[in-house]
């Protein structure tokens, strides 16, 4: 019999063995102009970095064939609009490449401008602060593991942290201030495990499988987009298979995932994947105290249903349970705790949505229908006995939106402009039965909240460029209102303009600025809050959108088509941000933990600032290595009770993050990824309340002294990620494979001390007083100093055919 | 409240609205017919030609030839090739615009084979020197039909030649990067296709079916025909059949 390891050998000895030489890659695409999608024929198109070149036929298509598999792009040139550089894709020989090219219009004689194909597009309305993600730097990534939102973490101005989080903390602001875009369609929840109200979780629920872009603003949002404010996220996904279909089988770091890609009719396609972890049994092997398991579904359906029509359909859904491990015998100190106060979760959520595009000779109409839902239920009894007096805790609350939206894009004379309205319904239902510890005594609440909830919105932006395209300015606005309250359904009350320009200084510099003010609605957590009696607090509170300007300046260096490097200065200012009642503090520091945000009864009192700067420089062909090289300074500082500004908990300071890429020969790659995450602010746990019994039982956790608000700073953070790639590309399918090596030289950082409760011999806690009446009855507490960090190798398989 | 069941709704709404628009597009073409040589005094020669599903703004010519392989007549060839003037050959000022363009890749062997060379020293027609009106029209953009008389009653048998060719096609074999440096080939992409029957005009058929026979130079330098079509794969499926009458 063969051992494993033997196989294993075998089975490298084989492929090293295989002679790849085919270069029968094949990329069929189309050109057209973005404006009214009429095609563009007789267009010059290359493989970037190449000469080897096609023209476009009179319908826009072209072709290319034996081309050497691997990522790759597109440069396309037309008389009269600006050239194209297109994203990677990833060219093999098993099947065909789609590629769109959507030419602008240029309003300059081309010979005044010196054109680029540059890898870093510029945008009118964002001329700051937007970061284009492509393919190959997502599926490449060290230490994401294709999950595009670890890889938002490596991003300026992206905060990351060291527990296994997706939390996307950009510019200083906490992580439910951010919106997601699905091709058009704003999808709210992208990681499995959801914190309902905030955006983060463990793992991300997007399938790479479907993206070929991702653009990130950190600030100038385009008016279209709203209820964000410290970034809005815009994913783009590939286009269906034309010819035939494939299939691709991926073994991922946590999970197994199938995805096909194929015609539907002759001008329609769909792709569609479902993934599912295999972590529960992972973790119950090697005894982690909590067994999750994922699923989620993915589809896009695409159909041209003629030139100037197009309808696009997408789904996106995810079904996460976790149950705990209670069969673990003497559990660890870390895993008593984690066991004490962690309760089992149920979680689903999806997202479906309807893009109908229409063109025009000066434009396109666009209308977005789509309709969003998450379920989330927890359950906890105390020590995990499942007996009625003790259940603490039983969430159960849904969320549910359905959006309609319109759009406009068109240009004419030199005018870039957009322009639109939307609505949307909601449905907020929390029946939550949870006891807490409140001015020393139990209570016990319980919540049956069924809020209905109209959203109402228009927008607008013009941008121009002007003295011969050397000075562009983007002029938008945008207001949101709500039937919540009258303190939100006024829309001008969140009128929220914005204003960008870009002047070139000369060919190779540019400067750059934003103006803006965005609203934010509170969560539905916060909306739908209701006490005892059923009142909604926080409506009877004047609970408002919250809001936040942004003023953003930045200077710009192309020294060539390869490389770029900015200098961008921020500063945001927060007002009206949700103020906790009961724990008297800013809730902008919540958000980044499991479970639910926002559930709280507040006040919109609350002002904060952001402030920093970021340093991003970009090299594509750094001596052959692709390079990235940002630095954030950044602080982050909320109002405390007293009006005092103290530090948030993302005040991190300096964020560095390095990633160095390399193509080697034979289809291996290499790369590797070090960042520094100064050290952020945290909340002492308060051993007095923590310790008395009553409290303890009903959280199974301390309480957080929130006297001490964000008083203390854990050290920095810092990790080294390393990834090997290496594919296989075969006339019928291909082979990728992948070692992602994280925290390679195994650095612990540093946790927030936690407390948990001293066992006598028989296994039981120890109450230090227990002849005292039971309201004064303390546990002995143990003040634990805990890290986190470990080295996490992982190899992923991918097969496609 | 809007739970499962307005997902439902909303899900059979994408499918009617899919579904809806579907069943309204659907067209249908008519067959064009092109005269050619009315003037011709022999015989009604009738070339009718199926478009295959490459079909795609292809460029193509059909001739006579005696058994001995001399060129006899031409029997149609699209205007832009006849006159060397194409709807895209200039960039001007920012946009492309119609003008004169030599492509000697296009038709190789049916240019040589005609045998006229052109002041430059090429075989296409040119503006000053192209093949008469009367031999051509807009390149059809569907099923047609050719009906040429010859210009004299002819006897015996005689080979009909049709030549097609398309830019766009690359393949496998005729890649992108095949030759580079290679101007007339970027405009070629797979080689022109050369289709052959040989009929006889004492005793015609009822039609003949022109079959593919071989391809023609990548980059038109000669008009030699190369039989191997092993590397030619969309390029013959531009048209699905060529036939020949003899009314």
């Amino acid at each position: 019999m063969w051992s494993i390891k033997n196989l294993m050998s075998f089975a490298v000895l084989l492929l090293a063995s295989i002679s790849i030489l085919a270069q029968s890659g094949r990329i069929e695409g189309r050109v057209f102009d973005t404006k009214n999608n009429e095609p563009l024929p007789f267009t010059n198109i290359i493989i970037f970095g190449t000469q080897i070149g096609t023209t476009s036929d009179l319908d826009g298509n072209f072709i290319f064939t034996g081309i050497a598999p691997g990522f790759t792009k597109l440069v396309a040139t037309s008389v009269g609009y600006e050239k194209y550089l297109s994203e990677d894709f990833l060219v093999t020989n098993a099947k065909t490449i789609f590629v769109e090219l959507p030419l602008t219009e240029t309003s300059v004689n081309l010979e005044e401008v010196v054109v680029r194909a540059s890898p870093f597009a510029r945008d009118q309305e964002s001329p700051v602060s937007l970061r284009r993600l492509n393919i190959s730097e997502i599926e490449r990534n060290p230490g994401a593991n294709r999950d595009i939102s670890k890889v938002l973490q490596s991003l300026p101005g992206v905060a990351s942290t060291p527990a296994q989080r997706n939390d996307v903390i950009v510019r200083g602001g906490g992580p439910s201030e951010n919106s997601f875009f699905l091709e058009g369609v704003e999808i709210p929840i992208i990681n499995h495990f959801s914190t309902q109200g905030a955006s983060g979780g463990p793992v991300g629920i997007i399938n790479v499988d479907f993206i070929r872009e991702v653009n990130f603003y950190s600030g100038a949002f385009p008016a279209k987009r709203g209820n964000a404010l410290s970034s809005v996220i815009d994913f783009r996904m590939v286009e269906p298979n034309k010819d035939k279909w494939s299939y691709r089988a991926t073994l991922g770091a946590t999970d197994l995932g199938f995805t096909a890609n194929g015609p539907v009719s002759e001008n329609s396609g769909l792709i569609f994947s479902v993934r599912r972890s295999y972590l529960q049994f992972l973790f119950d092997v090697i005894g982690l105290p909590f067994l999750p398991t994922y699923n989620d579904v993915q589809f896009k359906y695409k159909w041209n249903i003629n030139k100037k029509n197009q309808l696009t359909l997408i789904g996106l859904g995810a079904y996460d349970v976790n149950v705990l491990n209670t069969s673990i015998e003497d559990p660890t100190e870390d895993q008593q705790y984690i066991l004490g106060y962690l309760p089992e979760n149920k979680q689903w959520s999806y997202t479906v949505g309807a893009v109908y595009k229409h063109f025009s000779n000066n434009g396109f109409h666009q209308v977005v229908l789509s309709r969003n839902a998450l379920n989330n239920k927890a359950i906890k009894y105390q020590d995990n006995i499942e007996v009625d007096d003790r259940l603490t805790f039983d969430y159960n609350s849904t969320e549910t939106e359905n959006k309609l939206r319109y759009e406009f894009t068109g240009s004419q004379n030199g005018w870039n402009y957009e322009y639109g309205a939307g609505v949307q319904m909601a449905n907020f239902t929390d029946n939550t039965f949870q006891k807490q510890f409140i001015n020393d005594q139990v209570i016990a609440f319980n919540r049956n909240t069924d809020l209905d909830l109209w959203s109402w919105s228009a927008f607008g932006q013009i941008s121009r460029p002007v003295l011969n395209e050397r000075l562009t300015l983007s002029l938008g606005a945008r207001m949101d209102a709500n039937d919540y309250s009258s303190t939100m359904s006024n829309m001008f009350d969140q009128f929220s303009p914005r204003f960008s320009l870009s002047y070139a200084l000369s060919e190779q510099w540019y400067l750059n600025g934003n103006l803006g003010k965005y609203y934010q609605r509170p969560p539905y957590t916060t909306l739908g809050y209701t006490d005892n009696t059923g009142a909604y607090v926080n409506k009877e509170n004047g609970l408002k959108y919250i809001g936040v300007s942004h003023y953003v300046a930045g200077l710009e260096y192309r020294p060539d088509e390869q490389s770029k490097i900015t200098v961008e200065g921020f500063y945001k200012f927060y007002e009206d941000y949700p103020f906790s009642v009961l724990d008297s503090v800013s809730i902008a520091s919540k958000g980044a933990d499991f479970g639910v945000f926002g559930n709280e009864e507040v006040v919109s009192t609350d002002k904060g600032q952001a402030y920093g700067f970021e340093v991003y420089a970009r090299d594509t062909d750094f001596f052959g290595f692709n390079t990235i090289l940002s630095y954030t300074f950044v602080r982050s500082k909320f109002e405390d009770k007293t009006g005092a500004y103290i530090p948030a908990a993302w005040d991190n300071k300096h964020l560095l993050n390095i990633t160095i890429l390399r193509k080697l020969k034979k289809n291996w790659n290499v790369g590797g990824k070090w960042r520094y995450v100064g050290g952020t602010p945290y909340t002492p746990y308060d051993p007095v309340k923590s310790s008395n019994v009553q409290a303890w039982n009903v959280q199974g956790a301390p309480y957080l002294d929130y006297d001490q608000f964000n008083t203390l700073r854990l050290a920095p953070f810092h990790q080294l990620d390393v990834r090997v790639d290496k594919q296989y590309f075969f006339d019928k399918w291909s082979l990728m494979v992948y070692l992602d090596i994280q925290n390679l030289y195994n650095f612990q950082s540093e946790s927030t001390p936690i407390y948990i409760r001293e066992l006598n011999d028989q296994g039981n806690p120890i109450i230090v007083n227990p002849d005292a009446p039971i309201a004064e009855q303390r546990y002995q507490l143990e003040e634990i100093q805990t890290t986190s960090g470990t080295v996490l190798p992982t190899i992923g398989i991918m097969v496609e055919f | 409240m809007l739970k499962l069941k307005t997902t439902a709704l909303l899900i059979a709404v994408f499918g009617l609205t899919i579904f809806g628009f579907r069943t309204a597009i659907s067209q249908e073409a008519s067959p064009e017919v092109v005269r050619t040589n009315i003037e011709g005094v022999g015989q009604k020669i009738v070339l009718t030609v199926k478009t295959g599903q490459e079909h795609n703004y292809p460029m193509m010519a059909a001739w006579l030839e005696d058994m001995a392989g001399n060129f006899v007549q031409t029997i149609y060839v699209n205007e832009s090739v006849a006159k060397g003037y194409f709807k895209f050959a200039l960039k001007n000022e920012g946009k492309w615009e119609p003008g004169e363009a030599v492509r000697p890749a296009a038709l190789p062997v049916w240019s040589h084979s005609r045998g006229v060379i052109s002041d430059d020293g090429h075989f296409m027609p040119t503006k000053e020197n192209p093949v008469p009106d009367a031999f051509t029209s807009a390149t059809p953009e569907a099923d047609f039909a050719v009906y040429c008389r010859s210009d004299d009653t002819l006897k015996g048998k005689y080979k009909v030649f049709f030549e097609i060719n398309q830019s766009w096609d690359w393949n496998n074999f005729w890649t992108n990067s095949k030759y580079p440096d290679d101007a007339d080939y970027m405009t070629s992409s797979q080689p022109s296709v050369i289709y052959t029957a040989e009929i006889d005009f004492d005793n015609p058929q009822r039609h003949y079916i022109l079959k593919p026979v071989g391809h023609g130079h990548y980059s038109g330098r000669h008009g030699q025909l190369y039989s191997d079509l092993s590397t030619i794969t969309t390029a013959l499926d531009i048209v699905d059949e060529v036939r020949v009458a003899i009314e």
